[in-house]
């Protein structure tokens, strides 16, 4: 007996990339296999029906796996706060499924201003939209077509966006009467029923997930139909090294981490999908013959280009119930007014304005988003009262840089369970985003300020930024000389090795990355399928022009 | 003091942790798993005095009012007690409170705090506060979140307060779907008024030399 098993496709991580790829192939019968280090999160695991809700927030519910440290966790060291979760649908399982898309300028930044390490996407909007709308119907997306900020998307289906409350129609009349951009936003929250699968309650809290499947995730949307339709997904299988000889992947062997037994699995094509640090990190721990610095590493770039967004948080206060409890935690409404680039503000790129809701009274008493904490004693009754439910925060989040020097290494001081290298991340602000940071927090309070907020707080630009977006690791490009990745995600080293996720994006925009993720990982399940013996003839990674199309 | 500690010592803002823990060595305590939800199902158990303490921090960091529900009549001792880390256990989840440390830091307080006046309690918190303390940290986090997570309080945040009026506590099962205000379709009709696009052959090069961040 082989001391190996065999399948066509293998998959590493089960979150957006490694999803949408999985379900594309099983589907049309294709052999597909998937690692996933983590668990299936269950319904009870969620803490939404308890009184503590909010305490559990900080606890198993934590963003930061540092914070967090589940047993399918690793360590992330280093200037970092790396939001990401270890399980069956990946982070999305602690999103809050703000759904937007990039603008075609997005895909052309290099062409806008070049600066650090901003190249061009290799492919346009226009190439990619088709599988907008394909991702969007199988996650189920809530919003209202007809944004003019972005091109026609008429072929888009929608359930009827999240209800604003008072807080959604508190800023968007700000925007209104200010002559600004704003729309409802689109979000992977439904708000029709689905199959095993509740409509929105309007309950909040998406950032702890939804136990009755009203969010949006692989976990629901993708896993159940991918597993039906015959892919075979391996929970707390943690990938040790993707296995490559004679140029080729030939699969990866993995850590059974119930039993501790250790697997091999070849298969013809190995599609990588463990988020922008996962990704890099595996790719740095896999160096074996042949690649010595890490595998589809020559070029050295491997794990560079990293981009988290930058942040600022931003409350404001009112003299009159603002309700943020209610309502689903996908953003109601964005404003995209100072989206696009104006060098007379004295920086590139632009940053998106994205209405939150809020939680409960202990999050009120605890100091909201940019901790303005209740004071204790005598003053608390009267401060408590005064801004539980009359509060509104905005997200300020905008394009950040890709700079070389922001990267993800290994640590070889720290290690996971499994005895195998800590992610190690370098992150430093570059000039550029903190200029446009602190222009958007001045525009947020612009806003609130002219609807009546009474009281304003923000956190200044967040450094280390909150790392929910984890992007540019692994990137496309238009050469080996600028990128991991062609613009059909393969490795440029080796052709049978394909990288799908948040390191995929060439730039990171000024929106939340996963319709995007979704969207390159339809597109490139596509071109394995229609392209699947080319590729594993493929000796050498085909340039962009040269590459079969789908 | 270990890492997850240090933590403890600054509750993060919600999204926003003001240090980054300083993950531990060979795995080390990356692998307990999932706290449970709820905290412990068999609570650290506190002395008469200990818990005595407890109530009279609760009273002093949210001091009685007559329309509120007192917060020593929470039980935030079983709260506490829930959430924790119990002697011998590795101190990693939220508000990072190890018992040994939590208790000795209830006895140093004692009966003197319990029997002082209610300026004496605050100067006696005010004093943790500002020596930094952890335990000050610990003891306002299971306060604040002790508190506002109980029914009774929560049905005094609907009879107290406009803004909550309709909270319910936890997010399900019940959701706002029948409180939350729909779009106003005027509202919706005058947001197609605003906003543009650049076409993908519309993007060229900007003039960079207004750049304010390389002067």
């Amino acid at each position: 007996m082989a001391a190996y098993e065999e399948t066509d496709v293998l998959v590493i991580g089960a979150g957006p990339g490694g999803a949408g790829i999985a379900l594309k192939l099983a589907k049309q019968g294709v052999k597909v296999t998937c690692l996933e280090q983590g668990p299936w999160v269950k319904p009870t695991d969620h803490p939404h029906y308890h009184d503590e809700w909010e305490l559990e927030k900080q606890r198993g519910w934590a963003y930061d796996p540092n914070v967090r440290q589940l047993p399918e966790d690793y360590p992330v060291t280093g200037t970092t706060t790396p939001y990401m979760m270890n399980n069956v649908g990946g982070s999305t399982v602690h999103y809050a499924g703000h759904w937007p898309r990039y603008k075609p300028v997005d895909f052309r930044k290099g062409t806008e201003h070049g600066l650090e390490g901003t190249i061009d996407w290799p492919i346009s909007y226009e190439d990619l939209a088709p599988f907008y709308d394909e991702n969007d119907e199988i996650y189920g997306i809530s919003g209202r077509i007809g944004d003019p900020s972005y091109p026609d998307r008429k072929q888009a289906v929608r359930d009827p966006e999240v209800l604003p409350g008072k807080l959604g129609l508190k800023y968007a009349k700000a925007s209104r009467d200010l002559g600004w951009h704003w729309w409802p936003s689109d979000n992977a929250v439904i708000t029709v029923p689905r199959e095993n699968r509740e409509a929105d309650q309007a309950m909040g809290n998406e950032l702890s997930g939804s136990p009755t499947g009203s969010l949006s995730t692989p976990a629901n949307a993708h896993w159940p139909y991918a597993i039906r339709a015959g892919a075979d997904l391996r929970t707390n299988a943690r990938v040790e090294t993707i296995n490559a000889d004679g140029g080729k992947a030939t699969g990866a062997t993995y850590l059974d981490r119930v039993t501790g037994e250790r697997h091999e699995i070849r298969a013809k094509i190995v599609v990588l999908a463990a988020n922008g640090i996962g990704s890099p990190r595996l790719l740095l721990q896999s160096a074996q013959k042949g690649h010595p610095d890490g595998l589809a590493n020559s070029n050295g770039i491997v794990g560079k280009y990293l981009m988290h967004h930058v942040f600022a948080f931003c409350d404001s206060w009112f003299d009159e119930p603002i309700e943020g409890f209610k309502g689903s935690f996908g953003a109601p409404l964005y404003s995209h007014e100072f989206y696009h680039t104006d060098v007379s503000r004295g920086f590139v790129n632009g940053f998106g304005m994205q209405v939150a809701r809020s939680f409960g009274p202990a999050y009120a008493a605890m100091g909201t988003h940019t901790g303005y904490t209740a004071p204790w004693g005598e003053k608390h009754r009267e401060f408590f009262d005064g801004h539980f439910a009359n509060h509104l925060m905005v997200f300020m989040f905008g394009e950040d840089l890709p700079v070389e020097s922001n990267r993800v290494t290994l640590d070889p001081h720290v290690t996971d369970s499994s005895g195998l290298p800590a992610a190690h991340v370098e992150y430093a602000l570059h000039d550029n985003d903190v200029a446009l940071a602190h222009y958007g927090i001045e525009k947020i309070f612009e806003a609130t300020r002219a609807v009546g907020a009474t009281e304003t707080n923000d956190t200044g630009v967040l450094y280390p930024p909150p790392g929910w977006h984890l992007m540019g690791t692994c990137r496309m490009g238009n050469n080996p000389g600028d990128s991991v990745l062609n613009k059909w995600c393969q490795t440029w080293d080796v052709p049978n090795l394909f990288v799908v996720d948040g390191s995929t994006l060439t730039t990171g925009a000024a929106v939340n990355p996963t319709s995007t993720i979704g969207a390159l990982s339809q597109r490139t399940g596509e071109y394995i399928l229609r392209n699947f013996d080319h590729i594993t003839a493929q000796r050498t990674t085909p340039s962009n022009a040269d590459a079969p199309t789908i | 003091m270990n890492d997850s500690q240090a933590l403890g010592e600054k509750p993060a803002p919600f999204g926003a942790p003001e240090t980054t823990a300083t993950p531990g060595e060979a795995g080390g305590f990356f692998e307990s798993g999932r706290p449970r939800l709820g905290g412990l199902q068999d609570p650290v158990r506190f002395s008469d005095a200990q818990a005595a303490v407890i109530n009279a921090a609760a009273d002093t960091i949210i001091p009685p009012h007559p329309d509120w529900p007192t917060a020593s009549e929470q039980d935030l001792v079983t709260f506490a007690g829930r959430y924790i880390t119990p002697s011998g256990y590795r101190n990693k989840h939220f508000p990072f409170a190890t018992e040994d440390e939590f208790k000795a830091g209830l006895d140093r307080l004692g009966q003197g705090f319990v029997d002082g006046s209610a300026a004496d309690r605050t100067s006696a918190i005010a004093a943790l506060e500002n020596a930094e303390d952890p335990l000050f940290e610990q003891l306002r986090a299971l306060v604040y979140y002790g508190y506002y997570s109980r029914p009774t309080v929560t049905l005094a945040i609907n009879r107290n307060l406009p803004a909550g009026r309709d909270y319910h506590g936890p997010p399900l099962p019940y959701g706002y779907l029948q409180t939350t205000e729909p779009w106003d379709e005027e509202l919706l009709t005058q947001a197609q008024e605003n906003g543009s696009y650049l076409e993908t052959d519309e993007v060229v090069r900007v003039d960079l030399s207004q750049l304010s961040w390389t002067k």
